[in-house]
């Protein structure tokens, strides 16, 4: 089997005819790799982290997962998913922060020490019976994503996960992630605006906006050459210093 | 004894039966259609219900719940369907189907149908056969046990689609079921709460207990013990008083809710 986890090849997506808000996209993401999609608001990093999740499909082009075409692809219980501002999802349905958990395995149960162990793990342990709809943004942010690092996926996909999390527990986060990819031997998928945290944190970059583009390393887009070439205006890159 | 007088009698017995099985089934479907916000659900498939039995009269037939079903069922599926398709949300094509019943239903009635509008709109006791409660007990038994057996996937279909999607599992199986459950449990409840407070059944228990409860579980739990005292309370009412049961029993189940929010307004979480 090969070693790519991820293989998009020349793929174009559009929600409305003639009007694509992906053209021509590609890139490979191999095992155990903690990749960052980066690019503005609009530029697609959604849109193509739903694509390789199947939720939408691309005019044209072929995207592989695990060496597959996605349209063969049936092991999607290997594959973790926290889309952006998860915690704007809920109504005020009574759903406890347990229950929660145990929601990913529909069809297999889930030890509940493992959900005590993770609960403490992302710093929710005092909350356990509260309803989510009582937890804040970021609470519920952390929330979903132990419920994704509970089902111990191989391919982890993260769609702005720290949009909504303070400070304090956005460091933590990175760690978490940088010891599932490293220790647990998951491959990570994060789009994220973190230009900070990426230069620490992750292997490689993919930039996209409409269409990939290519930089030969993290150090070329945290350039403000690089970051001017994707964003379209000046900003610069303050790396995080530990 | 003036409890055990009105079970001697037929009619009653069957309500009471067909009265245990509505609260047990609607709540149970209902926790799931409250999630998807498609609140409105039952009050839209009664309708289309109403256009089957109108249907039915017009072709000369007094109560045929097969016809019913023939136009409830699809009718049921397009709501779903049209929720997907055409990007509307639950609410909005629920408004749209329930208006173009309820004109078909008018149609149908100035071309000559006949119904006996007290009793359909409003349910009745006496007009509920052994056969009603037959249908309605097999349904219960059915409904429930696809619902119990399933009930995370199903929880995770109406709560996340995104999520339930990633289980490799397929959501238009799920939506499929619920719709289909939706209309069946809706067309069997009819003769007893009638066309316009079949409704009340699917939702304000839940709704209610979602005030008080603090998780999943208690919330349907607590929104079936609702459904059971206003069942009771109301046929027995109806029986001592005359008045129509599905009213009475909605009234209860008003008061339940109104409850329900002082209660959890003022701190009372279970």
């Amino acid at each position: 089997m090969s070693d790519e986890v991820v293989a998009l090849n020349r793929v174009w997506i559009s929600y409305e005819p003639g009007i694509y808000v992906v053209e021509d996209a590609s890139f490979t993401v191999n095992q155990r790799e903690f990749v960052a999609l980066v690019g503005p608001n609009g530029g697609g990093k959604t849109t193509v982290l739903k694509a390789i999740l199947g939720l939408i499909k691309p005019e044209k082009g072929s995207i592989k997962l695990f060496g597959r075409e996605i349209r063969n692809f049936k092991e999607w219980a290997w594959i973790g998913y926290v889309p952006q501002h998860a915690e704007k999802m809920y109504t005020n349905f009574p759903l406890s922060v347990e229950e929660f958990l145990y929601l990913k395995s529909p069809t297999h149960k889930v030890p509940r020490e493992d959900v005590y162990k993770m609960l403490e793990f992302v710093g929710l342990k005092d909350v356990k019976y509260k309803r989510v709809s009582e937890l804040s943004g970021g609470q519920f942010q952390r929330l979903y994503i132990a419920r994704e690092i509970m089902a111990s996926p191989k391919l982890l996909i993260l769609d702005e996960p720290t949009s909504s999390i303070d400070a304090s527990f956005k460091s933590d986060l990175y760690d978490i992630l940088k010891e599932i990819n490293e220790n647990l031997r998951a491959t990570i998928i994060m789009s994220t605006h973190d230009i900070a945290a990426i230069s620490t944190y992750v292997n490689r970059v993919v930039c996209i906006n409409k269409r990939v583009i290519h930089m030969d390393n993290i150090e070329e887009l945290m350039s403000g050459k690089g970051l001017c070439e994707l964003y379209g205006y000046h900003v610069h890159g303050l790396r995080h210093v530990h | 004894m003036p409890m055990i007088e009105p079970l001697l009698h037929p009619f009653m017995q069957r309500a009471i039966i067909a009265g245990i099985l509505i609260a047990i089934i609607c709540p149970l479907l209902g926790v799931f259609l409250v999630i998807k916000r498609l609140t409105m659900i039952g009050d839209t498939v009664a309708h289309i219900a109403l256009t089957g039995l109108a249907f039915a009269s017009l072709l000369g037939l007094l109560k045929n719940i097969y016809l019913t079903y023939l136009i409830t069922l699809p009718g049921t599926i397009l709501i779903f369907k049209l929720t997907k398709s055409v990007r509307l949300s639950g609410e909005q094509s629920l408004a749209i189907i329930l208006s173009a019943f309820a004109a078909l239903t008018s149609i149908i009635v100035s071309l000559g149908g006949k119904l006996n509008f007290e009793a359909v709109l409003f349910g009745s006791i006496l007009f509920l056969s052994w056969d009603d409660v037959y249908l309605l007990a097999i349904m219960t038994v059915g409904i429930s046990l696809i619902l119990m057996i399933r009930l995370k996937s199903f929880l995770l279909f109406v709560f996340d689609e995104e999520s339930f999607r990633l289980t490799g599992q397929k959501n238009e199986i799920y939506e499929l079921t619920l719709s289909i459950c939706s209309s069946l449990i809706i067309v069997a409840s009819l003769t007893l709460m009638g066309v316009l407070l079949v409704a009340a059944m699917i939702s304000i228990p839940v709704l209610s207990s979602m005030q008080i409860a603090r998780s999943f579980s208690k919330t349907l739990l607590t929104s079936i013990i609702i459904s059971e005292l206003a069942v009771l309370i109301g046929i027995f009412g109806s029986y001592y008083t005359g008045l129509a049961p599905g009213g009475l029993i909605v009234i209860l189940l008003i008061l339940a809710f109104t409850s329900s929010i002082i209660l959890g307004k003022a701190g009372l979480k279970i």
